[in-house]
């Protein structure tokens, strides 16, 4: 690459001389030649504002700007704002208002808010928006962020305020984040941010085609380039060439067939990135198109030609319950509906990325933000014919993830890198090949028949759901599993029937996405319901009341609910809150806009459950210096669960939470455990770290008896020692750590949870054989109810969400502040769910192929969030808490859809509800009317 | 069917100092050569296919190409201008601030300090944002070859997607709004509120003399082949008093004119229910009613 001085320029307050390609971006220049990694890469294609800096005081995306852009401007970055031992007030405040979940879109929007805060130093809530509306963030809906500019607004005005503020500490309270202030900086590390010496970058050859035949690939021209020191393909994997936890069936590379867009073919390891993508041009590979199947409807027909050796089914289940027919007879309203849904991209800001590398014990280790270390390395193995101990899995902070970063994505590529390589080896995927790759939430259509009685009582369900699994197995037959036990929502039926398919098909690979196949069957169910409430002239949340799932009750797969069940109480909040606020919601009516108000409830299992083994660990030592660590079995993927764990930790100990340092997600370090799943972490490994703490705590207090000869049950653990409650005398636990090393002793407490047996739908030995009591789907569930207020306007179908009350059972909140950002996120989720978002193919090709064309909700598109938390406590759980963030998908998305119908008497039964559906129908009741 | 994005393909490039030196290139290269103006449509076309060349000629170093002037007969905008300088421009924003409103529209910043107005109006994108105002304000353009000179109006400039009637051997030079009075607006449609691109797009200008329609002009984006003028709905209003009544039964008229296609962001029916919605929304704001 040729090297000139492109131009000079300011770097956060520094005069610099930009040596390098002059076509090189500043992000380029930033990351790779400064490794000012706090400006993040998250589409290059100016779309999601990841890259933002400040170019002379504006803020500016950094991706497309070339350098000589710049020269002679003032550039900022992150890093500039705020020296090491102090926080700028907006990073204070973005702190201190839970602002920040992953981080990655953080350091960007940062930057943005100085922006606005310097231009307009009190802004109106209007303002802010409008500033930030090139700022995407999918973790926090963006609430928090709002509160947080006007926080900082405050504390630039008051910096005494700022100073004065007192950091929440305790269980049940809102401590800040442990890894905030890395996040506010721009400085905890994503895998992208690492850089090793003598890496070679990993550029994936992809496939043309949704389905083919490889008939040739020729790599020799290819070989030939500068740098190129490697160029991998299906012969290069060493053991079995596939990855998935049911089913390893998605090849790592590619033989002599590809299935979708997003199959890769070969690898290319090169000195540069620049090197690496010359080659992927001059690989020649020869196809063969295959006819495919691009519906499931398709895939089921006889004459389909078979995507795998087992044909096109990858799962079907049915479920009968009581007796459908009897059930029918005593209805005295029968609803009914089609359904569609379509696929959906996570979209989380952080494109996969990862390192693979040989370490100096010859352990394979791959960093990599995925969300289940230890199914990778399981998997892993199996392909590189390794023992699981010879690889090491350590997951890099997520930046974002949503259920995608639990299939393989890099992972598999790194392994081999390193594995034939033996240096260490890097890929970061573009978007392009994230959207294109990536699982999605599955496309649904579903056929609902439900009966209730004139009082309003569910008597029967008849529901069909077939999803689109794709190309590959990865996570739907446990998604069509769990879509099918929910299938009714959180209420009684007593005669059910549910059947449900998953077809392979040549379009997107359908996997896990927060809510796991339950936000599909809630849109039918939720909306048949509202349906059957006007029916019988009943209110919505009445409906809902009198069918309400409540302890004592069987689910409709049969486990019988013992506890902590709080439908009716979230019904009731909700219903409350929305009697308070109706005054003001009314008075927002203006012509030519018509308001509408929508009811949805739901729950969702809290824990994998289904037969899996829902596991974790915890380890505890006291080391030398006195500090606590923490070895446990989670995973953080910006939801917060290391500072819930030390919280639960430092609660059960007595110490501060400062105290306690915690390490998650390596398995070379931390116990054997199921992954970042099914909103499980808070119930498992919270529980685990409650009871390996209690056993920390007494080894702790037995050995300050032993050596200082006091009472037992008169030591305390306080602050950051050991108090004696008779004579009030106080051993820090430095003291205590030098006595053990002194006696060549350790102290460490290691304890491994298992939460009790659980079975799948589709396990029916099972129905049959276990015990009523003893029957369980999952270790816990959570309910929710959800209310949406829109306006719609009636000349061109746009439909503006203005508020949500999300009423929530939590068990118990640990940490309040984390879990309104986990509602208020998947609130936004959802409401993109119901308006805009949608993963559109054309046979197989994707025509949604930037961050842009995903229709992911922009600040501009938030409403008012009004959260409730209920406190229902779970025995399972630490101090009674369970988990909360999937389940507040689920019933927004219907909610939202009744809303619509309450406005305009329009029923959408495709999502997304895009102006033009709404428009259609409101146009076709006109012309009934005439 | 093919799902590939590549690479830049080699080709060559020359970047002429002068509007001579460039239209020597043109007369050698003639359909061979490619002009580069910001490059922000061009450079992804060529990396997925869609535009072939074996030259690209970069214009950025003709700095005579690009400046916003105040001139007897109206305003010059240089036709590499870029999209930024003109939405910041105090002169613009006066004249026709139906154009600022379009620019701060589109795209996001580092785009428009790339993107130039020649470049948006030759993509001949049906849905190009400038297109709309300029429309509505009468604006011109002026294309040399060598000695060579015309200028076209606007509304007879674009001829199909990615077709005008730019020949290969000619250079856009400016765009020329005329002096005028009247008041211009622009409004536009997206999936959302921000960061979309146009479902339809809508830009009027009106000049009202004792509550009548002396002069009115209406424009649309996305809904035909073309930027649409819409010569019906004005053709109806022009001379008639500004009311309720006479603005809906104009209106009504462009149903006949716009030729929407379905595409992933709106089906053809909805793109020609909101022609109407926003031909009375764009009305509305130009009429002088408040």
């Amino acid at each position: 690459m040729k090297k000139t001085v492109v131009g000079r320029f300011i770097l956060n307050g520094e005069e610099v001389e930009a040596q390098g390609d002059p076509q090189m971006t500043l992000l380029r220049y930033l990351r790779d030649e400064r490794r000012l990694t706090g400006t993040k890469n998250g589409c290059s294609a100016n779309h999601c504002g990841a890259c933002m800096v400040l170019v002379d005081g504006l803020p500016i995306k950094s991706c497309l700007l070339k350098l000589n852009q710049v020269a002679g401007k003032k550039v900022e970055t992150i890093e500039g704002l705020s020296k090491p031992e102090e926080l700028h007030p907006i990073q204070a405040a973005f702190l201190a208002t839970g602002a920040v979940q992953c981080g990655f879109c953080t350091p960007g929007m940062i930057i943005s808010v100085k922006a606005l805060l310097d231009r307009l130093p009190s802004p109106t809530e209007e303002q802010i928006r409008e500033a930030l509306k090139e700022n995407i963030c999918r973790c926090t809906g963006y609430i928090k962020i709002i509160e947080a500019v006007k926080l900082a607004a405050r504390w630039i005005r008051r910096p005494e305020e700022m100073r004065s503020q007192a950091v929440e500490t305790g269980l049940g309270r809102s401590v800040p984040d442990l890894d905030g202030e890395a996040k506010i900086r721009g400085c905890l590390t994503f895998a992208d941010d690492m850089y090793m010496e003598g890496m070679l970058y990993g550029k994936i050859i992809w496939s043309r085609y949704p389905h083919a035949e490889i008939l040739s690939l020729d790599t020799s021209l290819a070989k030939k380039g500068p740098g190129i020191q490697a160029i991998l393909t299906a012969d290069d994997v060493p053991g079995h060439n596939g990855m998935g936890s049911l089913n390893p069936d998605q090849p790592v590379l590619c033989r002599n067939r590809v299935r979708f867009v997003g199959d890769a073919i070969a690898v290319v390891f090169a000195e540069t990135p620049a090197a690496a993508e010359m080659a992927v041009k001059q690989i020649k590979v020869d196809y063969r198109e295959l006819p495919g199947i691009f519906s499931p409807q398709e895939a089921l027909r006889p004459e389909a030609p078979p995507l795998h050796p087992g044909g096109n089914i990858c799962k079907h289940l049915l479920h009968e319950e009581g007796n459908i027919e009897a059930g029918f007879q005593q209805a005295a309203v029968v609803v009914e509906g089609h359904f569609e849904t379509p696929f959906v991209e996570h979209a989380y800001l952080e494109p996969e990325a990862g390192i693979g590398l040989v370490d100096e014990n010859g352990i394979l280790t791959i960093y990599a933000p995925t969300q289940f270390p230890f199914e990778i390395r399981k998997q892993l193995a199996a392909v590189l014919s390794l023992p699981e101990e010879r690889i090491r899995v350590i997951a890099t902070p997520l930046g974002g993830a949503f259920g995608s970063k639990l299939d393989n994505t890099v992972e598999a590529l790194l392994a081999i890198g390193a594995y034939h390589l033996r240096r260490p080896v890097k890929i970061t995927l573009t978007r392009e090949e994230s959207i294109r790759l990536s699982t999605k939430r599955h496309a649904y259509w579903m056929d609902y028949r439900v009966g209730l009685d004139s009082a309003g009582n569910l008597m029967a369900v008849d529901a069909k759901l077939l999803s689109d699994a794709g190309p590959y197995t990865a996570l739907s037959p446990r998604v069509i599993d769990q879509a099918c036990i929910f299938a009714c929502g959180p209420y009684r039926v007593p005669n059910v029937r549910v059947e449900g398919w998953a077809v392979y098909t040549n379009n997107a690979n359908g996997s896990a996405f927060r809510g796991f196949g339950i936000n599909q069957a809630a849109v039918a169910i939720e909306s048949l319901l509202d349906e059957a409430a006007r029916k019988l002239s009943l209110d919505p949340f009445e409906i809902r009341m009198i069918n309400a799932l409540k302890i004592g009750d069987r689910t409709i797969s049969g486990e019988i609910l013992k506890v902590s069940v709080a439908t009716k109480a979230t019904i009731q909040a909700a219903r409350k809150a929305l009697q308070e606020e109706l005054s003001v919601i009314k008075a927002r009516e203006t012509s030519g806009k018509r308001i509408g108000i929508g009811v949805a409830s739901g729950f969702k299992n809290v824990g994998a459950g289904k037969g899996k083994v829902d596991d974790a660990g915890a380890i505890f030592i006291l080391q030398a210096d006195g500090r606590v660590v923490l070895r446990a079995s989670a995973v953080d993927m910006g939801q917060g669960i290391r500072t819930v764990l030390v919280q639960v930790a430092a609660e059960v100990l007595g110490v501060e939470e400062s105290l306690i340092d915690i390490i998650t997600g390596d398995t070379a370090l931390t116990m054997r455990h199921g992954g970042a799943v099914g909103e499980r972490q808070t119930l498992i490994a919270g529980k685990a770290v409650e009871l390996a703490a209690r056993e920390f705590k007494s080894k702790l207090l037995q050995r300050a008896t032993a050596y200082y000869e006091l009472p037992f049950e008169h030591l305390r653990l306080r602050g950051k020692g050991i108090i004696d409650l008779s004579g009030g005398s106080m051993i820090p636990l430095t003291e205590l750590a030098k006595r053990v090393n002194q006696a060549g002793e350790n102290l460490e407490v290691k304890y491994y949870y298992t939460a009790p047996k659980t079975y799948a739908l589709a396990d029916k030995d099972a129905r049959r054989t276990v015990p009523p009591e003893e029957y369980r789907n999952y270790p816990s569930y959570a309910y929710t109810t959800q209310v949406a207020v829109v306006q719609v306007d009636e000349n061109t179908g746009q439909v503006q969400v203005l508020q949500i009350i999300a009423a929530h059972d939590c068990g118990r909140a640990i940490n309040p502040q984390k879990i309104e950002g986990q509602i208020e996120g998947s609130c936004a989720q959802g409401m993109g769910y119901a308006l805009s978002e949608a993963y559109i193919l054309n046979r197989g090709i994707p025509l949604t192929r930037t961050f842009k064309q995903l229709g992911v909700p922009a600040i501009t598109d938030i409403p008012h969030i009004r959260c409730m938390l209920i406190e229902d406590p779970e025995p399972a759980g630490p101090f009674g808490a369970k988990g909360i963030s999937e389940v507040a998908t689920v019933p927004i998305t219907p909610a939202i859809l009744n809303a619509i119908y309450d406005a305009t008497g329009v029923r959408i039964y495709t999502l997304p509800a895009t102006p033009d559906k709404v428009l259609a129908g409101l146009r076709s009741r006109q012309a009934v009317k005439v | 069917m093919e799902a590939e994005v590549r690479p830049l393909p080699k080709m060559d490039y020359v970047a002429p100092s002068s509007l001579k030196e460039a239209f020597n290139l043109l007369k050698k290269y003639k359909e061979k050569a490619r002009l580069l103006a910001g490059g922000t449509d061009l450079i992804p076309k060529m990396k997925k296919g869609m535009v072939r060349a074996e030259v690209l000629i970069d214009l950025n170093r003709i700095h005579r190409l690009s400046g916003i002037k105040q001139r007897k007969d109206g305003l010059h905008i240089g036709g590499l201008t870029r999209l930024a300088e003109i939405r910041e421009s105090p002169l613009v924003k006066e004249k026709a601030p139906a154009l600022v409103q379009a620019i701060s529209l589109m795209a996001s910043p580092p785009i428009r300090n790339r993107a130039t107005l020649a470049g948006n109006l030759c993509t001949a994108s049906p849905a190009a944002d400038t297109a709309p105002p300029l429309l509505v304000l009468d604006a011109s353009v002026k294309l040399q070859s060598g000695q060579r000179e015309r200028i076209v109006p606007l509304s007879e400039f674009f001829l199909g997607p990615q077709r005008t009637v730019r020949r290969p051997d000619e250079i856009v030079i400016e765009v020329i709004i005329p002096v005028q009075e009247g008041s211009s607006a622009f409004l536009k449609l997206g999936r959302r509120k921000a960061f979309t691109l146009a479902v339809v797009s809508a830009a009027a200008f009106a000049r009202v003399r004792q509550g009548k329609f002396e002069e009115v002009r209406l424009a649309l984006g996305a809904v035909a082949p073309t930027p649409l003028r819409s010569r019906r709905v004005e053709e109806a209003l022009r001379g008639k008093e500004v009311n309720e009544e006479n603005i809906a039964r104009a209106a009504e008229l462009i149903r006949e004119e716009v030729k929407p296609i379905s595409d992933v962001r709106a089906s053809e029916e909805y793109r020609r229910e909101m022609s109407l919605v926003f031909t009375q929304r764009i009305l509305a704001k130009v009429d002088g009613r408040g």
